[in-house]
């Protein structure tokens, strides 16, 4: 066959200028805008007319591509390659971009892999232009002018793949919160791989002492997922604290989060108790997140880089809790510079340090309290006080190299323990009380792109908690001992299948040990239980229509204690109603096989136990359904309702007989218990602007069933509230800002005192007098509430950016109700009210240089 | 900022003003659920091989007003109990409200039988409750083991000598040292097990010396939470035992509705985990139309006696000081010859004390009408045996004449003698506050008139005098 190549050109373009576009050596004329109005003319006709108007050089083999197809084109104002492309849609032709920068038109290769020859893929990683931290999560649009064709989300390493993306002028586009949005214009061939690395600039533009744009709004639904919350360091670092900012305690200004008490730093979500929530740091379980028995959490906030809670339904690639997760991840370390921050407050200082190495980077972070000084003078004071000290202190580890461009080796460390001794001493005896609770971790991570389509991770951890309280009274030794050991492995892949599908699948290999010690004076026991969890799960987040994502998702366990199988459907749909209204549907069911055996107010002593064969493992099912109006990049508003379906709940027996040795599961819990949790959470944002923050609202309801409780009746625990109202604002100005948290909830559930009554105690024939309880948690105290506020100044010392707070927990001091006590014993004495914290203002200061 | 200065200061007082649902303080009453008043009260416990017991029946009071147990009494009712064969007739017992007697010729409890109480009062509400009593249980063996679980020796029984075992040497134990193991001969099981020890002593001393817990701490007489049987054996555990002297240890088989009562009361339960305030809760009653007790058990006892850390073997009270009472005042009297003794020991805190007085010529007065007998005395020969600061003015009653009497109030009938309240005479009788009053009918004190008093009291009370007004109200802080 004669190939006869046309030349479509005018003369006087002869010497066509090229540009450097994408890699790609183009002639500058295809950004040419352009009018076409043709109607019914040969294909040949419209090349030749845009190659006319674009004034370049087109060749084409005549007898290869069908020159006679009829078209109609009328596009206007358009890029000449545009039209171009727009024109050989349908003819089954591509456009070839030779060496030189020659466009020819040429016939589409083999037909079953036209499509992929077709399109094309953007891959890379979305990092902080600052210091090179990954941002997961970021969006990834790209568009055809304003008109999306495909997005996309970067995972947790901040990698990302668009794929399917047909060939021409695109525009891309990365956003994450709180930082300048990324945007650019790509000529994208067919086929073509493009990796794009892209580095977001921080969005805080000062003009003056004008910030125009305000730092981040405290939450952020993670790419409006229905359940999500993504909370930024920054914003927990402004919100008044208790002595230190505190994860655990922000996030319990959101609605269906709640707290216990002012004591405790355990998470409510949605009606479930502490262990119903996964905490994991750097993917780590941590069993004990609190330190100073519960009145603080173990994150240190400096090291923090992301935080995710899941409020419920959450996706299949976690497992292992009735109700919620919450991810965190600590900051890989300053790949640019070497910095440092810290902080100063009145319990504690901390310091966190960061800096490159060779390809990657750092990072130490360290918290200490000093409240021994105190103590020490206290002890010095009381000559039967022997010893009296009590300290915790956390350490955050990292380090991240950078492999090869597809490559990253990260090592993750976290070590933190709580420390309380009390010695009495007298000249003949001694008494002595300790306690010491941590815990320890070590995560390796090996992260490979396969392809631009296919990222894989490969995680080692290693996990450790302690609990020790031992007890020493007059020679006789008391102490209870928990160890909980686990090691992981894990390998996940993200596969970025198509422009509609990207398929997430791992598998969790975890070797537990739980180890329980006991003495009293001479008799010690111990007990120790190892078993495996081996967990699958895959998960497809599909683009069903342009306008719906959803998010299908199976999870399958296999837990060696009792020999349990299961698997759990995860779905999650999320459809753009109108613009900037969106719906949100999810759905799923979770098991859980690790119960926490808690004390509130004394998490010190937490001890985790598996359930063993005598015990059906926790099972819910949770549905969420929610709907968000989003009308500008300032205001946001979402409504969800939720419902969660509770069975095989257990509760630590406390009326077993006690020196019986409890072996099974059975043995240690009231079992059996049934229950739901159901709600309506409002959140409504003001996220830009000198005046920020959120107002969150939850109406909710929760009710619990035990054969063994109050007669089989169904009773609402502590923690159900119906109303629980929290509004947070900050307002800047200049230098200074100012936030307040407002928080009210109705008053805790509690079981009051119907009668009076005299029985006598039968063993030792005395008469007692008592009070005879209602049913269970009928009464409620008053309501709580509570206002925290906080000021801060910004200022530079010596090169150093530092900010001075002055913070006031409680500054209306409400003496919150706790619980109530009666005094039966006493036929005069009103019942008494403990009472949760009064006003407690402190300050500090934090740096960073 | 003047403004958020002038909002700090005046915040703190909104919140005692703050409407509706934002006050802070409440009604007392708000603090107690709908009243449940007048519920029928059921108590009575059957013990195997024991004649029936007599039914208490009382009904429940409102809460969140003053509580009077006397006037909770349920008087007029219809009682009954049965069993398989037979019916037996209670009567009201005409000295106690709210107390019913059984038949003069009732048999004994038998084990392993249903017996069902059938109660009706005036009104009409008819109460009923059933037990299944447990099988006889009976103590095999007492044997103290060491830290490695050998045994050291067998402790004598109640079955083999009696009261005996109070001073058989076998049954003199250091406290702390060794386990005691009790051994069952046990015909079916129970529901569970309790252990109930009481101290005999009235004033023996703690068993350990220290400056953190006093004698006002601690109680002589301890309950177990329910214990289960560990190859058909209790481990009698050191918990409880905090006084010197002789104890006797109950050890209960107990039926379901003993067992749940005190499994799930807020009395003996030990919740000490969980969420805070959620442990107060309803007990399981098997009480149909009304709530309490209508249990049953097999029961032995053990008996031994202990004596302080490290101490030679001895026998009785000589092995932690006879009449010793740690802290406050204590008094022998005996009646036959008119003397005796009055103490004042201080060994708490940094101040110390240790004296006493002789009485002579102590001669009966007439008693007053909460007292079963008076005893007038003067106060002679002061020793002062130690004065490390804390005798205060203790030291200044010699030539006192005083007046106290027992009151016919048993305060605390643990133990092998009922104790008794303390009355003296200023000008009017009163109630000696946390005094003490008894008379053993055994052991080294037999028939010798013991009484005492705290040190905080004595020196409150402004006077002790006798209507022969010697001395009166001059002495101040001392007898």
């Amino acid at each position: 066959m004669v190939a006869v190549l046309a030349a479509l050109c005018d003369s006087s373009h002869a010497q066509p200028s090229f540009i450097e576009f994408n890699g790609l050596k183009v002639p500058q004329s295809v950004l040419t805008v352009v009018s076409i109005d043709l109607e019914n003319v040969p294909f040949e006709t419209a090349l030749a007319e845009i190659s006319r108007k674009g004034s370049f050089f087109l060749s084409y083999n005549r007898s290869r591509i069908p020159v006679d197809m009829k078209m109609t084109v009328r596009m206007d104002d358009v890029h000449a390659l545009e039209a171009l492309i727009f024109v050989m849609e349908k003819t089954g032709t591509e456009l070839l971009v030779t060496s030189d920068g020659q466009l020819a038109v040429v016939p589409s290769r083999a037909p079953g892999k036209q499509q992929s020859q077709r399109n094309s893929t953007i891959s890379g990683f979305v990092r902080d232009r600052s210091d090179g931290e990954s941002l997961p999560s970021a969006s990834v649009v790209v568009a055809l002018d304003d008109q999306p064709l495909m997005g996309t989300m970067t995972n947790s390493e901040g990698y990302y793949a668009a794929r399917g993306i047909p060939a021409g002028i695109r525009v891309i586009t990365v956003s994450y919160i709180g930082y300048a949005s990324y945007r650019d214009t790509l000529l994208l061939a067919a086929g073509q791989e493009l990796r794009l690395d892209v580095e977001l600039a921080r969005e805080s533009v000062h003009m003056g002492e004008v910030v125009v744009t305000a730092a981040n709004p405290a939450a952020d639904e993670l790419r409006h997922q229905p359940s999500v919350v993504s909370m930024k360091v920054k914003s927990l670092q402004q919100m008044p604290a208790m002595g230190e900012p505190d994860l655990l305690r922000s996030l319990q200004l959101l609605p269906g989060v709640q707290s216990s008490s002012d004591y405790s730093s355990g998470l409510y979500v949605r009606g479930g108790g502490p262990d119903q929530t996964g905490i994991l740091l750097d993917q780590i379980r941590l069993y004990n997140p609190s330190h100073a028995f519960g009145l603080f959490s173990t994150f240190n906030p400096d090291a923090i880089k992301d935080v995710t809670l899941y409020k419920g339904a959450y996706p299949a690639q976690y497992g292992g809790n009735l109700g919620a997760v919450l991810d965190v991840q600590n900051r890989d370390g300053n790949r640019r510079e070497a910095s440092t921050s810290g902080g100063v407050s009145l319990i504690s200082s901390r310091l966190m340090t960061e800096g490159p190495l060779g390809n990657g980077s750092w990072m130490v972070a360290a918290r200490r309290t000093y409240i021994d000084p105190v103590l020490r003078v206290i002890r010095g004071a009381d000559e039967t006080l022997d010893g009296l000290g009590f300290w915790f202190y956390d350490v955050n580890a990292k380090v991240n190299t950078q492999l090869s461009v597809n490559d990253n080796l990260m090592i993750s460390a976290y070590g933190g323990n709580d420390h309380l001794d009390i010695v009495l001493v007298d000249s003949t005896n001694t008494f002595s009380f300790g306690n010491r609770w941590g815990n320890r971790a070590l995560t390796g991570r090996w992260t490979h792109v396969f392809s631009p389509a296919l990222f894989g991770r490969m995680i080692a951890l290693y996990s450790k908690y302690h609990s020790d309280i031992t007890l020493d009274f007059f020679g006789t030794t008391i102490a209870l001992r928990n160890r909980v050991r686990d090691v992981t492995l894990k390998g996940d892949l993200d596969y970025f299948a198509s422009a509609d599908h990207t398929v997430r699948t791992g598998v969790d290999l975890t070797f537990y040990r739980f180890d329980y010690g006991w003495q009293f004076d001479q008799w010690e026991g111990n007990q120790v239980v190892e078993p495996y969890l081996l967990s699958t799960y895959v998960q497809d987040s599909w683009q069903v229509t342009p306008l719906t994502e959803a998010r299908l998702g199976l999870r399958g366990t296999y837990y060696e204690e009792g020999g349990r199988l299961f698997v759990n459907p995860r779905l999650s749909i999320n459809r753009v109603l109108h613009e900037s209204w969106r719906l949100k549907l999810a759905g799923g069911s979770y098991r859980q096989y690790l119960q926490l055996v808690s004390t509130e107010g004394f998490s010190g002593g937490d001890v985790w136990v598996s359930v063993d064969e005598t015990v059906e493992p926790g099972r819910s099912w949770q549905a969420v359904t929610g709907v968000e109006w989003e009308p500008s990049g300032t205001y946001r508003v979402s409504v969800e309702s939720y419902y969660t379906d509770l069975a095989n709940l257990v509760v630590i027996d406390q009326e077993a007989e006690e020196n019986v040795e409890q072996e099974t599961s059975e043995d240690i819990f009231k079992t059996g218990g049934e229950g739901y949790a159901a709600g309506l959470e409002l959140f409504a944002e003001k996220r830009r602007g000198r005046l920020s923050g959120w107002l969150g609202y939850t109406l909710g309801w929760t009710r619990r069933t035990f054969p063994e409780i109050d007669g089989g009746g169904s009773f609402p625990p502590k923690y159900d509230r119906r109303h629980d109202l929290s509004l947070t604002a900050t307002y800047r100005l200049a230098r200074w800002s100012w936030t307040a948290n407002l928080v009210y909830g109705t008053g805790q559930a509690f079981t009051p005192a119907s009668a009076r009554y005299t029985l006598r105690d039968p063993a030792s024939d005395l008469p007692v007098d008592r009070y005879l309880a209602a049913r269970r948690n009928t009464a409620r105290l008053l309501p709580y509430h509570r206002l925290d506020v906080a000021m801060r100044r910004r200022l530079r010392l010596f090169d150093a950016e530092c900010e001075f707070y002055l913070q006031i927990f409680n500054a209306y001091n409400r003496r919150n109700e706790w619980f109530i006590q009666y005094h039966p014993d006493d036929s005069d004495k009103k019942p008494a009210v403990a009472e949760m914290l009064p006003i407690i203002p402190t300050f500090g200061f934090d740096f960073r240089f | 900022m003047h403004i958020f200065l002038l909002l700090l200061v005046l915040l703190p007082h909104l919140s005692c003003s703050a409407p509706g649902p934002l006050a802070a303080d409440r009604a007392p009453g708000d603090l107690f659920g709908p009243s449940e008043d007048n519920l029928i009260v059921v108590d009575a416990i059957l013990i195997v091989d024991e004649p029936l017991p007599p039914v208490l029946l009382r009904h429940t009071a409102a809460p969140g007003v003053p509580y009077m147990a006397a006037s909770t009494a349920l008087a007029g009712a219809s009682v009954t109990i049965h069993t398989d064969d037979a019916v037996f007739e209670y009567r009201s017992d005409p000295e106690a409200s709210g107390r019913y007697l059984p038949p003069r010729a009732a048999a004994l409890v038998e084990p392993g039988r249903t017996y069902e109480l059938r109660v009706e009062t005036s009104d009409g509400a008819a109460v009923r409750a059933m037990t299944q009593t447990p099988e006889r249980m009976t103590i095999g063996e007492l044997v103290l083991l060491d830290r490695e679980g050998n045994e050291l020796r067998h402790l004598k029984l109640f079955s083999e000598i009696g009261n005996q075992v109070y001073e058989a040497a076998e049954n003199q134990l250091e406290w702390t040292k060794g386990v005691l193991q009790a051994r069952f001969r046990h015909d079916g099981a129970a529901a569970s097990y309790q252990i109930a020890v009481s101290n005999l002593e009235h004033f023996s001393p703690l068993l350990f010396d220290n400056d953190w817990i006093d004698e006002d701490d601690v109680e002589r007489g301890e309950t177990s939470p329910p214990l289960g049987l560990e190859d058909g054996a209790l481990y009698l555990p050191w918990d409880g035992i905090f006084f010197a002297g002789r104890y006797k240890v109950k050890l209960y088989a107990v039926d379901e509705n003993w067992f749940d009562l005190v499994r799930t009361d807020n009395v003996n339960a030990d919740r000490s985990s969980g969420e805070a305030g959620q442990a107060f809760q309803r007990p399981l009653f098997h009480v149909e139309n009304g709530i309490g007790l209508f249990g049953s058990a097999a029961v032995d006892s053990v008996g031994f006696s202990v004596r302080p850390k490290g101490t030679p073997e001895c026998t009785g009270c000589e092995c932690w000081g006879c009449g010793r009472r740690p802290t406050g005042w204590s008094g022998t009297l005996d009646p036959d010859t008119g003397s005796g003794s009055v103490r004042y020991l201080k060994e708490k805190g940094g101040d110390k004390c240790d004296l006493s007085y002789e009485i002579t010529g102590a001669v009966p007065a007439a008693a007053c009408d909460e007292c079963s007998f008076v005893w007038e005395f003067t106060l002679t020969d002061l020793t002062i045996v130690s004065d490390g600061g804390g005798c205060g003015g203790a030291d200044e009653a010699e030539g006192q004449t005083v007046r106290f009497g027992q009151s016919k109030e048993v305060i605390s009938p643990e133990g092998g003698t009922p104790e008794h309240g303390l009355y003296y005479y200023d000008l009017r009788w009163t109630r000696v506050e946390e005094g003490w009053s008894l008379m053993p009918s055994y052991g080294d004190y037999e028939d010798i008139w013991l009484f005492g008093f705290n040190d905080t009291l004595w020196h409150s009370v402004p006077a002790i005098a006798s209507d022969r007004g010697v001395r009166g109200r001059e002495v101040r802080g001392s007898i």
